[in-house]
Formats: C-alpha cells, structure tokens, sequence
C-alpha cells in the first residue's frame, strides 16, 4: 500500500512538471518496507493540517529571483534553499503561472542523517494539491538545500543512521538543449549557501552553471535574504 | 605459434544484428512516458538522467538466435580463461604489482580464496566482419542488474515489434539469487548480507536497493536477511563487522577497491576477514580479472596449452583483441590502430583511441606504464531510435553488449549504444534474440 501511495505521488508531481517531468526526481518516492510506512504516516498527519497556499513564502522567492513582471520570457528559477517551505508554496506558485518541479534527491530511510519525515510529508501530501499553471511562464526546481547536512556534523556517522547525504551530479538537471527547445533564456538562481565554499554556488552545482553560462544561457545567481 | 582452433558455435550468424525500432514515429511522448514510470517504479532507478539527458531508451538490439549462441558461449569460455590466468596471476605478488596493485593489496589477493565471480559483465563488440570481439571484463562491481532483469521485460511488454523475440537475460534475476544462496548458505545456515555502497552516489545506492530487494524474499526463506549501507556505516566491532549497527555475517562491495584502498572501510573489511568474522562475496580476485593488464597477460600466454585449451585459445585467437602492455608493444604497430586504456579504467574513463592521440600525449601515457595498448576494432554500425530531452531521434553509433556471467555462465545482456567510447553518456537498449527458426 505505502508504494503505490509513493508511486502515485510522484505521477501527480510529473504531471504537474509539464513539459519538465522528467525532470521530478523519483528517489523519495521509492522507499519501501518501513521507509515506506514513513511516507505513509506522513501524509496521514500532512492532511490533518489545514491547507496553505504558501502565498509569503511565494511572493519572497519570486522577489528574491526578479521575476515579478509576468511578461518576462519563459525563465527556469533554481531553487537550492531547504526544499519544505518551498514545496509548501507550491500552490502560490502555480496560481501565478509556475511549473513546480522537485529536484529532491533525498534517500528515505529511518534513522537517517537527513531527516525524511518533514520532506516526506510535503511531497506526498503536495502531490495531491499538485496543479499545471493555467499559463506557464516557467518552472520553478526546487534542488534539496539541506543535502550535505547540518553544519558541523561529522563525516562519519556511528550507531545506526543511514548516512543520507549527498551531492548532485548535474545529470539530474535539464539539459541546455532542453532548455533552448523551451525557449528559456534566463535562469535565476538563488542559493541559501552560508559557507564561504559554497558561494556562488555549491561546488557540485557549479558544472552546470558553467555549462549554462558556456551555452550562452543568463544564468543571475541571486542570494537568498535572511530575514 | 599453435594454429588456432576453430570452435563449433562461436561463430555468428548469417542475419544482421539490428535495432527493433528504426522509425521514431513509434515512440509516442505516451508511450515512453509509461516505459519510463514503470522503469522509475519497477526497477527502482530514480536517475534516469546522464547531463540531463534520458539515458533509457524504449528500443532493443535484436541478436540473430546464431550470434546470441555465439556470445553464450563466448562468455562460459572467456569466463574459465579469466579464471585460469587470475589464479596463475593472483599468486604471483611481482606480477600483480606490475599490474598495478599496490604491494599490500597484492599480498592480500595472494592470500584470498580464488573463485568464480558470483556475477561478472563481458562486454562485447561485432566487428565490421560480423566477428564478436570481447573488449573487457567487469569483474569487479558490474552494473545494469536492474536493467537486464527489469528493463529488459518491460521493453518486450510495451513494444508490440518485440512479440516473438526471445529475451536471453529472462532468468537473470533468479540465477543471481541462486548464485549468492548458494555462497551464501554454503556457508552459514543463517545470517545477515550487508551490502556496502557509496549512498551519496544516488545511482549506486539504487542499484544496490534494487539488488537487495531481489535477493531479499528467497535469502529470508533461507534465514538470510539483507542490510544496505554507506561505506561509512560499515564498523568492526568485538562481535564482527556490522553495517548499520547490524553484525553482518557476509559482505558484497559496491565500492570500487581503489577508491576504498586505505581508508578505514578498506582496513575494517580486510581485519574481518582475516579473523573469518565476515565472507567476502567479492573480494580483491575480481579486481584482479577486471584489469586490463590481465587482459594483457593472456594475450602473451594465449598458446600454452598447459594453461588453455583449445577451445579457449581458438577464443583468444578470435574473439581477444591482441593486447600489450603499452610499454611492450611490438615496433610495428601503429598507434593508429590502437586503443590505450588504462588498467583500472572504469566506465570508458582513460581510454584514448591512438588516432586522436598526438604522439606527445601517447608517450606521456607509455611512460605512466599503467596503460595497455589493445588493437582497435573496427566496430560494426547500427542505426537506432533513441530518446533525447526533445524526443525520440534515429541515430547512427556503436552497441557494446554486456554479457553477465553468473557463477561463470552466460546469464544476460545489458547493451548501451553511443559512441565509438562506451561511456556513462551511451543510452541503454534492451537485449533480444530472434528465435532460432527466424535465422535465414
């Protein structure tokens, strides 16, 4: 029962990503066993909760990135912030002509050094509020911020939580040629990164912003206020 | 020189191997959606994506039923040869150092128990003669289970072009499961697998997920259970080794060995092995077999008959690329005609085709003397519909198709087509054969 709960979330997400669904990352969607119950409990208490539209977190994150003129051209927003309040806000954003994609590569497991149920619960309970924008002018990918883990935590973990971090290989992003087929010309990248070796961009993320901007690609690498 | 021997059965066959879809048209967005689901969910593979591109594509290599006889052979064959020379090899610590092992791994291969890989990958190319020729061995940490026993199916189930073909890698999955019962139970009635991965790599973490889930139902019926974990979670502890906080009682490595040597996961590995607190499902021997220097070494020692029989010399004779150390190559080769390769090489990593070489670069590589020069070969051309991030495309390149080889036999395909480098970027094609009366 908890797979196919998973496995019908992640089509609701790849329907909703448009022409981007290949593009939704299917990893937290293929827990099973007791990572899966995990998912399953998630959604549970998810729906318990009243609905949100996320319209502040939105409006932020669009102002952040510079988009806030609708007759901009067709722009990809990268996200790499924590995922759970911007899949929170995943409403908003459809509401204003968004694609929102999760580009979260986290491996549900329990006990793990990321944490899972928090993200578990607004995918799953998120795929089901998941919508096509009425009018896209882009997409939205939300990479996981917290990937790499809490600072300071250390590179080995004793006792028995699976080591969940990770890194991105660029090949889970879309590709230039993708991109230019879709007319997009502009990517806004807003990066929570607070250590000096994550700016511009964190270091595993940085190949694709080469090869964006080594396509011709207005990559604008944008900071994430704190507020 | 002993006159090769022509074999019976490693010869190919008279039809053209070829690709099951040559008509993009029959690739509709629908269809490679479903295909692509299923794989996500079926086959546990969350990352579909090489530089953002579709690495499956919904197409399949159709082997006339001869040549699939061919390769079936060709891999039970090569399969004893490597065998033959790894154990000749493994005892000889100077001539695995010369191979490239560091002298401390060299000593613990010499020590370790030599046997069959439980699951090995022979990849294979045909030549513009219709001949099979084996380019390597992956002995070490073969990939593509999940494809050959997954992908492999739904291909057949989507495709209507693929109704009376024949999968040659439908039992892959229950030999595995097979092959690792029985090393496993010959030698505890019970007990717990670890298996051990790099979990930051998502696609090696699937894989192993996807592993473990195969060989979970029919281990639990047998008392086995199944742990998957980081390199990091792996400890020595007074009771053994334990993954997760779990004692383990067997080991299977998704790690490469070089990449591990010397660090704490290698030594806790090695030191609970040694005590016999934990079994090696695949130890430093396949590493040794996956070396290209072996490759080498056969090549120098393929008319022995002490070593050889004859029908695997007439298998090296026919079917081996001729293989040198780069530094021992004979003064009339060209290096236009040759392929430099790293011995460790993984994935189409440090290979340079000698035609792309400036004679600068190639002395650079012979003077690294852990590179193999291996003659080129002219591999043959097939035109395949491939998926890309805009859609199905008809392309022209090269298959190189993997043989598994469980407990030394033939088990499975797993072909990828690209370009004249098999590397991460080739797409995948599922592997099929026409049925013996279909062959001309």
């Amino acid at each position: 029962m908890a797979v196919s709960l998973l496995a019908e979330a992640l089509v609701r997400w790849q329907h909703a990503a448009g022409p981007f669904w290949p593009y939704v990352c299917a990893a937290p969607f293929l827990a099973t066993g007791e990572d899966g119950l995990l998912a399953r409990r998630a959604r549970t208490d998810g729906f318990r909760r009243p609905a949100r539209h996320g319209h502040a977190m939105a409006d932020r994150l669009l102002t952040a990135a510079r988009m806030d003129d609708p007759a901009d051209r067709p722009t990809v927003l990268l996200a790499d912030l924590p995922p759970e309040p911007i899949l929170a806000a995943a409403p908003s954003l459809v509401e204003r002509g968004w694609y929102v994609v999760p580009v979260v590569q986290r491996w549900i497991a329990s006990p793990a050094v990321l944490p899972c149920r928090p993200l578990m619960q607004r995918l799953v309970v998120g795929a089901w509020r998941a919508r096509r924008p009425t009018s896209p002018r882009g997409a939205v990918l939300i990479a996981d911020g917290e990937r790499t883990g809490p600072v300071g935590y250390p590179a080995t973990v004793h006792g028995r939580a699976f080591d969940n971090r990770y890194e991105y290989q660029i090949c889970r992003f879309p590709s230039t040629d993708f991109l230019r087929a879709h007319g997009v010309e502009r990517i806004a990248w807003i990066t929570g990164g607070a250590r000096a070796t994550e700016r511009p961009v964190r270091p595993d993320l940085a190949p694709y912003l080469e090869d964006l901007l080594r396509a011709g690609l207005a990559a604008d690498v944008l900071p994430w206020p704190h507020l | 020189m002993a006159t090769p021997v022509r074999v019976q059965g490693l010869r190919p066959g008279v039809g053209a191997v070829r690709a099951l879809i040559e008509d993009p048209a029959r690739i509709t967005p629908a269809r490679y959606r479903r295909f692509w689901r299923r794989a996500q969910l079926d086959a546990r593979i969350p990352d579909l994506m090489v530089r953002g591109e579709p690495y499956l594509a919904l197409n399949a290599l159709v082997l006339p039923d001869a040549d699939r006889r061919c390769l079936e052979r060709l891999t039970a064959i090569f399969s004893r040869v490597f065998h033959r020379a790894g154990r000749r090899v493994a005892a000889d610590v100077a001539t695995t150092i010369a191979l490239g092992f560091p002298w401390a791994a060299a000593e613990l291969l010499a020590r370790e128990p030599r046997r069959v890989p439980l699951i090995g990958r022979f990849d294979f190319v045909q030549d513009a003669t219709g001949d099979w020729r084996l380019l390597e061995f992956n002995a070490d940490t073969p990939s593509g289970v999940r494809e050959g026993v997954v992908c492999d199916r739904l291909v057949a189930e989507l495709l209507p072009e693929a109704r009376g073909l024949v999968r040659p890698g439908a039992d892959l999955g229950p030999r595995l499961t097979e092959a690792v019962l029985g090393a496993l139970t010959g030698k505890a009635a019970s007990g717990t697998l670890g298996i051990v991965t790099t979990a930051s790599e998502l696609e090696d973490l699937s894989q192993m997920a996807f592993t473990a889930d195969l060989l979970r139902p029919a281990l639990a019926e047998h008392g086995w259970d199944v742990v998957l974990g980081d390199a990091g979670n792996l400890r020595l502890t007074r009771a053994g080794l334990s993954l997760l906080g779990r004692r383990i009682d067997a080991l299977y490595r998704y790690l490469p060995f070089e990449a591990i040597f010397g660090t704490p996961t290698f030594v806790a590995i090695e030191e609970a092995a040694a005590l016999g607190a934990v079994e090696i499902l695949n130890g430093l021997y396949g590493l040794l077999l996956q070396n290209k220097g072996l490759i080498a070494w056969i090549w120098a020692h393929r008319d022995e008959p002490g070593l050889f029989d004859d029908e695997a010399r007439a298998a090296i004779a026919e079917h081996l690329p001729a293989t040198w150390p780069i530094a021992d190559l004979p003064p009339d080769r060209s290096r236009a005609g040759l392929v430099a390769k790293q011995v460790f090489g993984r994935e189409g990593q440090e290979v340079f085709f000698g035609e792309d070489c400036s004679a600068d670069l190639w002395s650079a590589l012979t003077r690294r003397r852990t590179y193999v020069a291996q003659e080129r070969v002219r591999v043959a051309q097939t035109r395949a519909v491939v998926q890309s991030s805009l859609g199905p495309e008809l392309r022209d390149g090269y298959a190189a198709v993997g043989c598994f080889a469980v407990n030394g036999q033939f088990a499975g395909c797993y072909t990828r087509f690209g370009d004249k480098i098999t590397t991460a970027r080739s797409k995948w094609l599922a592997t099929f054969a026409a049925p013996e009366r279909q062959d001309g």
